[in-house]
């Protein structure tokens, strides 16, 4: 059990190492995090099949709030994926921050954020997931924020912060909801309730549909997805890690962990499928369009998670999951080979890249390998996951297997319009001279593989990787699929040759139109917090102004106290010292005057004696 | 004739007056011893001309006399014995001399 336990310890306990040592270690502490998330997954491979460890965190009425880590076939599978693709990124991460001196806080965080995703992903209790959830979107604001000084990533950080926040209301109050149903934050007994039929069917709907408003947010679907692209401002292994692979894959994961509850209510999984559809067009128009290379992948990640959540919503858990490992492979790969782009080119402007293939080779045999596993091509990995997705949509009716389609179609124009400007045709700028190092080269390449392979791996072992029973594609709809995603790679890079738009003006101004209706909530909620400050700065100045009073009559009392009680003092032992040094005189051993003394204080008693004795 | 009890009397505030005198004029420790004796003698006197004129039956009266008298000359011992250990000791008896303890 110790384990399990170690598995989600070991990156938080090197990243804290990371801070503490890392200005000493000649890689910044990314070793360190690297080794520890290695270790991790070594430890997960060798955990037995059913490792669970739970315990009471307090009991408080009928309300049992536990903690609880738990291997269950689905939680070690995505936590595989998380640890693998962090091993990845982090090796790549070694060379992309070498010869920064913020890299200690760099890979801290980072370690912090593998460490909290891994909890969150093994975590048996409602409580804890959400506790990670919410260190995961921290890790999130921090890392998107990491380059503070460069214009907008501040801005970036905390709009991503704030948007994210918003779903994770309505996650708090969803799990709150089956606490107050259930008895317990356990999501075993949770899911077993709602098998059972022990809980109201409004109830289940109204839990699913809070649960899917934390995920909306965290997977970037509409109408809380303009975060998303703006946090690529941060650096390029933090988009690979947490903002297409891990992170944002929270949200579908937590529909996947949560499935029965999910599929007990029709309603939920109708606006399941509605929300994904709808973000995975809208996404993958912006995407033909966008001119930035990172923000063409961001949307993309918004697209292909919009996808994951139409198969969810369809009923196909398993086609979720596997396209969830197979996007987190082929995504971050994109990234990486982008991160290199742009080391080395100086931009992500597609109309300044261009005929990259020659000078950045690797980058771009790796760029290709993802963008053809994106595009369903096989035998990749893409190919695999979204057979499967168009397998569970297929059999739900016609209508939906073409939307599935369509995405793909979709897929293949804005990965074909970026890919062909990026790295096809004329060179429109300067290439900067150094190339990436063995330890960018060691992740890249690494994730390339997995892009590449990772599909056929999986697609034989349905029932023991993925616990998930294996969709069966006709071959007529495979074959559309392959068409489409050939078909839309051609017609991408036939069209975006030059970094143009892949599909004329008209999702540009979608893009646009989604910001400004999207950003409403998020802009109202930065009102909220800045009022919050306001309100404070009254009551500060406030504070400040009884604080002001105090002191001055403080000053008062030292006043008085110095002035009265002060100088009356002095006064009085003046006057007392100068009645000693007139009483000397009398003690001045003249004995003469002694003798006089007595005499005539005798001589007055005698006549005060005489007087009043006179009858 | 007999000597009234006034004169007696002024004598008596005569040698008192002189003792005094005595006592707060000189400078010899000697002379003050003196001084102190001529006072004493003076009450001595006094003490005397009452009993005599007043109550000559009673002769607690004449006790008392010789009680001042024995006192008078015990008092002059031991004033002489600190006279004679002061002069040794400091080689004077000028009673301005001895002011130890104003410092």
């Amino acid at each position: 059990m110790t384990a399990l336990l170690a598995v989600p310890l070991l990156p938080l306990v090197a990243a804290a190492a990371a801070l503490g040592l890392g200005r000493r270690l000649p890689r910044g502490g990314g070793e360190l995090v690297v080794g520890a998330v290695a270790l991790a997954l070594a430890g997960l491979a060798s955990l037995p099949s059913d490792a669970a460890l739970s315990a009471t965190w307090f009991e408080s009425g009928g309300y049992r709030l536990t903690v609880g880590l738990a291997a269950t076939p689905l939680t070690r599978f995505v936590a595989a994926v998380v640890a693998g693709v962090a091993v990845c990124v982090g090796l790549y991460g070694l060379g992309y921050m070498a010869g920064r001196d913020d890299r200690p806080r760099f890979f801290a965080e980072l370690g912090l954020f593998v460490g909290a995703m891994l909890t969150l992903v093994l975590s048996s209790s409602l409580a804890l997931l959400f506790a990670a959830w919410e260190v995961v979107g921290l890790a999130s604001f921090l890392l998107i924020g990491f380059d503070h000084a460069e214009p907008g990533a501040a801005a970036a950080a905390a709009k991503a912060f704030l948007m994210t926040r918003i779903g994770d209301v309505g996650l708090l109050l969803g799990w709150l909801l089956a606490l107050a149903a259930v008895g317990t934050t356990d999501v075993d007994a949770l899911v077993g309730a709602v098998e059972g039929g022990r809980i109201g069917p409004g109830t289940v709907t109204a839990m699913a549909l809070l649960m899917l408003a934390g995920a909306v947010g965290k997977s970037a679907q509409l109408p809380l997805s303009a975060w998303l692209p703006d946090a690529m401002v941060g650096p390029t292994p933090v988009s690979a890690l947490l903002h297409s692979a891990t992170m944002v894959a929270a949200g579908v994961f937590l529909v996947l962990r949560l499935y029965p509850v999910f599929a007990a209510s029709p309603g939920a999984l109708d606006t399941l499928f509605w929300i994904g559809a709808a973000t995975a067009l809208a996404a993958g128009l912006i995407a033909t369009a966008e001119a930035d290379l990172k923000r063409v992948l961001a949307w993309s990640t918004c697209s292909q998670l919009g996808e994951m959540m139409v198969a969810l919503g369809l009923g196909g858990p398993g086609a979720a999951a596997f396209h969830l490992a197979a996007h987190a492979a082929f995504k971050s790969t994109l990234f990486l080979a982008a991160g290199i782009v742009q080391e080395r080119a100086g931009t992500r402007i597609l109309v300044r890249l261009g005929g990259l293939a020659r000078a950045l080779p690797f980058a771009g045999a790796a760029f290709l390998v993802a963008a053809l596993s994106l595009a369903g091509v096989p035998p990749l990995s893409g190919f695999r996951s979204e057979e499967a997705i168009l397998a569970v949509a297929s059999r739900h009716g016609p209508g939906t297997g073409a939307l599935v389609v369509l995405l793909v179609l979709l897929g293949g124009i804005y990965i074909g319009r970026a890919g062909a400007a990026t790295f096809l045709g004329r060179r429109r700028g300067a290439v900067g001279p150094s190339g990436p190092d063995w330890a960018m080269r060691a992740g890249l390449g690494l994730l390339a593989l997995a892009a590449a392979g990772l599909g056929w791996l999986l697609a034989g072992r349905f029932g023991a990787a993925l616990p998930f029973a294996a969709p069966e594609t006709e071959a007529g709809w495979r074959r559309l699929g392959v068409a489409a995603g050939l078909l839309g790679l051609g017609l991408g890079a036939a069209r975006g040759w030059s970094g143009a738009p892949a599909l004329g003006a008209l999702p540009a101004r979608l893009a646009a139109g989604l910001e400004a209706v999207t950003e409403a909530p998020a802009r109202r909620t930065l009102w909220l917090a800045r009022t919050v400050p306001a309100v404070e700065g009254a009551l500060d100045a406030g504070a400040r102004a009884v604080a002001g009073w105090a002191w001055r009559s403080a000053g008062w009392a030292g006043r008085v106290e110095e002035g009265g009680f002060g100088r009356g003092g002095d006064r009085l032992a003046a006057g007392l010292a100068a009645g000693g040094e007139r009483l000397r005189a009398l003690q001045a051993g003249r004995l003469y005057l002694y003798t006089l003394g007595l005499f005539a204080w005798t001589a007055a008693a005698l006549a005060a004696g005489a007087l009043m004795l006179w009858p | 004739m007999t000597v009234p009890l006034t004169a007696y009397l002024v004598v008596g505030a005569l040698l008192f007056a002189i003792g005094l005198y005595t006592v707060v004029a000189q400078r010899s420790a000697v002379m003050i011893l003196m001084g102190v004796e001529v006072l004493l003698n003076a009450i001595g006197l006094n003490v005397v001309a009452f009993w005599r004129f007043t109550a000559p039956g009673d002769y607690s009266a004449q006790i008392l006399a010789i009680l001042v008298v024995t006192v008078g000359a015990v008092e002059m011992a031991i004033g002489l014995a600190l006279v004679l250990l002061l002069y040794r000791q400091r080689r004077t008896a000028e009673v301005d001399a001895y002011a130890d303890l104003k410092r």
